[in-house]
């Protein structure tokens, strides 16, 4: 039997992982990335989910949800990359690009999809997450506050919060 | 959904699509979970080392000769210190400061300061007031939860940390708030503590209940619990499970009011109420009031009158509102059948 960190998986399990990680994968890592808005995160954050997801793989599997379980652990690992990032470091806070693109003919285009994400990117770290889960992963608020381990009340208050905020950074009312 | 969400969903689409390729995900995953455990295992082998080489330095130090009978480690749970008190939920047990009331940490503005106040023994169930108090989203206090679905992030949990709260961050706790996690099996405690030293001393009071509690109570209903010391009644409620969902020492003249309203309640069955059916329509929790020469079983859940009562051996009395008085340890929140005499008002 394959070894692997120290314990002994099976054959079983090991397949069925790399089964799921291959199935999975992708959309773990694109939900990575919107709550991150980096790649290098994105890839890291899931690595570190998946990594402790490994070794409990044969019970992970057989519960009634794994896709949701493992979703769970990466909006964790995403938190806990956020406090540990926070704690190493003090960034001097970057410009957010205007979401301004180049347009043909010299010109510039406001790419309206490119400063909703910049302006999402701007959330704090709570309200992303939130405002991600509701709007791109398209959970409800029970589901929401079941991931991240907040009462509903809460998750329902950073979201609204989230998007008030998004509708002033774009400066418009909502229609 | 309105324009803006629909706006949003669009965009977060949009830019998800270019999150990096899902290439050598699970062969990456295996390589950390690799480092991880040599880690840990570097750690651990240091750690015994330590305490192999430690022993022999506290036999020499121990005295006496060599045929005298290594002393037992006391495995009985501590009894807490004053001004403290035992609060346990299935088989976690911990100490908290004895001004700790209960509640849930995130309603705290029912105290109607307007700040977070004293904390409060927060577990599972119950009856949670639907009232939003803003931010912060939690007060202070100890709060059971399952690990069922808890995925405990990197970093020993059980040392209290600062709550890194800064400007445009959701304030989920109080500012000066102390934070800490311990995890045993199936549950957790989280604490949230207005100072470090509070903090610690609660965490590192966490542990598991091997048999009972320091409060005389069992963790699993169907066992036989230990002696009661003369003059106290342990209060140990149970749930549908069976399981121990809260624990409560009397003593004193609390003990000696517990005793006599279980003496007083009336022989006989409870009555009241239409017919029973042969299996619960819905299961219901117990409260066993463990004095030194009996147990004392109250049931008042149950839908069917003749389920419910006060039982000892075979020995039947009646529910009376004193007897639920002191059944209901202060922070039970729950429900009454009709035919149940509540009490005028609950310990708080």
């Amino acid at each position: 039997m394959p070894r692997s960190e120290g314990r002994v998986v099976a054959d079983g399990a090991a397949a069925d992982f790399d089964a799921w990680v291959a199935a999975r994968g992708p959309a773990l890592l694109r939900l990575a990335y919107v709550l991150t808005g980096n790649r290098a995160d994105a890839e890291d954050v899931v690595q570190e989910a998946l990594s402790r997801a490994l070794p409990r793989w044969s019970r992970i599997s057989t519960v009634e949800d794994p896709d949701a379980y493992v979703r769970r652990m990466v909006v964790n690992a995403h938190t806990s990359w956020w406090r540990k990032f926070r704690r190493r470091e003090h960034p001097v806070a970057d410009p957010v690009p205007t979401g301004e693109v180049a347009g043909p003919g010299g010109g510039v285009l406001t790419d309206e999809r490119r400063r909703i994400w910049l302006a999402c990117r701007a959330l704090p770290e709570a309200q992303r997450t939130a405002v991600v889960l509701r709007y791109y992963e398209q959970l409800e608020y029970a589901e929401i506050a079941a991931v991240t381990g907040v009462r509903e009340g809460s998750v329902r208050s950073r979201v609204s919060r989230g998007l008030a905020t998004l509708r002033t950074e774009l400066g418009e009312r909502d229609r | 959904m309105t324009e803006l969400e629909t706006r949003v969903t669009e965009a977060l689409e949009a830019e998800a699509l270019e999150a990096p390729d899902a290439v050598g995900l699970a062969d990456g995953a295996r390589q950390r979970a690799r480092r991880r455990s040599r880690t840990r295992t570097v750690g651990l082998v240091a750690a015994v080392a330590l305490a192999v080489a430690a022993v022999p330095v506290a036999v020499g130090l121990g005295g006496g000769d060599d045929s005298e009978t290594p002393a037992v480690v006391d495995t009985a749970t501590p009894s807490p210190t004053d001004g403290w008190r035992t609060e346990t939920y299935r088989d976690l047990e911990l100490q908290v400061p004895s001004s700790w009331g209960y509640g849930n940490l995130s309603t705290w503005c029912l105290n109607g300061t307007g700040v977070p106040g004293d904390p409060v023994v927060e577990r599972p169930g119950g009856v949670t007031p639907a009232i939003g108090c803003g931010e912060p989203e939690n007060g202070y206090g100890a709060q059971f939860f399952s690990t069922a679905l808890f995925d405990p992030v990197e970093g020993d949990l059980s040392k209290a940390w600062e709550y890194g709260w800064e400007p445009g961050q959701v304030k989920v706790y109080p500012r000066d708030a102390w934070l800490g996690v311990v995890m045993a099996g199936d549950y957790a405690v989280r604490v949230v503590a207005p100072d470090q030293a509070t903090a610690q001393e609660v965490l590192d009071s966490v542990h598991t209940v091997v048999g009972a509690d320091g409060n005389g109570c069992s963790v699993r209903q169907d066992d036989t619990g230990p002696e009661v010391a003369p003059g106290t009644v342990a209060v140990c409620r149970y749930d549908a499970e069976r399981l121990l969902e809260q624990s409560e020492l009397l003593t004193g003249g609390d003990a000696e009011a517990a005793a006599a309203a279980v003496q007083a309640a009336p022989s006989g069955s409870q009555h009241g109420g239409g017919p029973c059916p042969a299996t619960p329509v819905e299961p219901y929790g117990a409260v066993l009031l463990r004095e030194t020469d009996r147990d004392v079983t109250v049931v008042f859940g149950s839908s069917c009158a003749l389920d419910n009562g006060v039982s000892s051996g075979a020995e039947r009395r009646r529910l009376t509102a004193d007897v639920l008085y002191w059944s209901l340890s202060p922070g039970w929140s729950g429900g009454f059948s009709g035919t149940v005499p509540v009490p005028e008002h609950f310990r708080r």
